[in-house]
């Protein structure tokens, strides 16, 4: 009896707090949402197994959590906490990106830059609610609506926030079809949202083969930090446009950025153990987050209205929204916006220049604000 | 510490300003260079084509800048062309001297006066051992739609 007491006393069960069982709720609604609703599923279930997996209660010593060396989870966390995964992300996101609309009109690079603002508002934001620098650094970025670059900036800076920040990353950007079309809606006229954009020019194959090296040198000449990601990103981008290395390419944006995939949204789920997860700071985190994301929308789009003031072809300002590196999803949320006022008007193409540039802009963001911190 | 008084401790305004900064200048730079690139390729695509253009320029803008300088009245041009026909007569390189010995004997008009614009338009051309040469690609540039 006795034997089996002790046996009890080790299971779950009795490990439980009232804390394990929010966080397993809120796996099951990641898992739901992924899977039920489409919302960012390829990250969303992982993540939200990963949650299911960090708070099933264990006994502290077995090398069985996360946070206990040793464990196997512990070693495949390596690669959040070091900042490998999300270049290994970059590399795959670049070898299957065409930078063809952001090479015909690189004007609305500019929107990708804008919508970068709200990083270093929500900065000044984190700064102001208490958070020391490296902190609010990692929190700002989530404005970036940049998974793989809030962990990264998030493993140098706050490695201990690295749970709220990749959750509620993920969390955001998964909900860009939910929280981005009010703003839009809200700060653009009807007038505006019809507005058709130009039939971009058709782009060479050498300028999308330069495109990459130009990139990375001249953004990582100005902001060096930035190179694990830029130059992934323009890696893979280059693999794709140079064909003869279509194998490599082809392994970038499949069984490469997949399996880091599956590792970082599992890892970043089972790191979101109750016990470090519900605290007062990633209230704080979840709210910044929203409102860095809010803003960055915001910003891009009232630089779009802005540039409308100086160019003579318009630009349907609802552009904006996508300088935010959720890409495609900011993109489309664009397109679907557009065409519940003009059923015939494309705006998905147009969009995914600034939704491009945003993650150049959110990579160069992210180097500025580490290279600020050290 | 939290609130304004936070963000001035932590110098955050500066910070977000350069942030923005940065993040602006680099994404312009590039969106600038980018506009360039597809100029600047089509011009090394086209790059025979263009230093044809710039030749023929080149070459209208040198006559050009050659008859001003010459400011010769309609007559040289009549001479030149005999010089011209002349010069076929005779050995390349030829001696000054012997040309417009040769010049004189079938009247041409003004041949000290003609011979003299020609070697300033670089249409005779002295070598190194004393003869000079007759250049007929700079004739045609300069006199050929006279």
């Amino acid at each position: 009896m006795e034997l089996l007491m002790d046996f009890f006393a080790n299971t779950g069960f009795a490990l439980a707090d009232y804390r394990n069982f929010i966080m397993l709720g809120i796996g099951a609604v990641f898992i739901y949402l992924g899977i039920a609703k489409h919302y960012e599923p390829l990250l969303l279930v992982p993540i939200g197994f990963g949650i299911l997996v960090g708070n099933i209660p264990v006994f502290k010593g077995l090398g069985l959590g996360i946070y206990e060396e040793n464990s196997v989870l512990h070693y495949l966390y390596f690669g959040v906490t070091q900042g490998i995964y999300p270049p290994l992300i970059f590399l795959g996101i670049g070898a299957m990106t065409d930078f063809s609309t952001l090479l015909a009109r690189p004007v609305l690079m500019l929107l990708g830059a804008a919508a970068q603002t709200g990083i270093f508002l929500t900065f000044l934001g984190a700064l102001a609610l208490g958070f020391v620098p490296k902190e609010a650094a990692s929190i700002g970025i989530i404005g970036g609506a940049d998974g793989p670059t809030a962990i990264f900036l998030t493993a140098q800076l706050a490695k201990d926030l690295i749970g709220p920040i990749a959750v509620a990353a993920y969390s955001y950007m998964a909900l860009v079809p939910v929280i981005q079309p009010p703003i839009m809606k809200l700060l653009t006229t009807r007038k505006e949202r019809l507005i058709r954009m130009e039939e971009p020019r058709t782009v060479s194959k050498l300028e999308k083969m330069i495109f990459p090296i130009v990139a990375l040198v001249l953004c990582c000449f100005i902001a060096p930090a930035a190179i694990p990601l830029l130059g992934m990103l323009c890696f893979g981008n280059l693999l794709k446009e140079a064909v003869v290395t279509e194998r490599l390419a082809v392994a970038a944006r499949t069984a490469i950025i997949d399996t880091v995939t599956i590792l970082l949204g599992l890892t970043v789920g089972a790191s979101t153990q109750a016990d470090v997860f519900l605290t007062p700071k990633s209230v704080g985190i979840f709210v910044l987050g929203a409102a860095s994301f809010c803003v960055a929308t915001a910003c891009g789009l009232l630089f779009a209205k802005f540039m409308n003031l100086f160019l003579r072809t318009k630009i349907n300002p609802l552009l904006g929204a996508a300088g935010v590196s959720a890409v495609p999803d900011s993109a489309r949320v664009v397109q679907i916006v557009g065409q519940q006022e003009d059923p015939t008007n494309f705006l998905l193409m147009h969009a995914m220049a600034p939704n491009i540039s945003g993650v150049i802009g959110s990579a160069v963001a992210a180097g500025v604000l580490w290279s600020f911190m050290m | 510490m939290k609130g304004l008084e936070a963000i001035a401790f932590y110098n955050g305004w500066n910070i977000s300003a350069t942030g923005i900064l940065i993040v602006f200048t680099a994404l312009c730079t590039l969106s600038f260079i980018i506009s360039q690139l597809h100029k600047v390729l089509m011009i090394i695509e086209k790059k025979d084509h263009y230093i044809t253009k710039a030749k023929k320029l080149l070459s209208r803008r040198r006559r050009t800048r050659l008859r001003r300088k010459l400011q010769v009245g309609t007559g040289f041009y009549a001479s030149a062309r005999q010089f011209n026909l002349l010069i076929r007569s005779v050995n390349d390189p030829f001696s000054l001297p012997k040309l417009i010995t040769l010049a004189k004997k079938i009247d041409i008009a003004r041949p000290y006066a003609t011979v003299s614009e020609l070697l300033t338009a670089d249409i005779i051309v002295p070598n190194e051992k004393g003869y000079f040469s007759w250049d007929q690609d700079a004739y045609k540039n300069i006199l050929g739609k006279e």
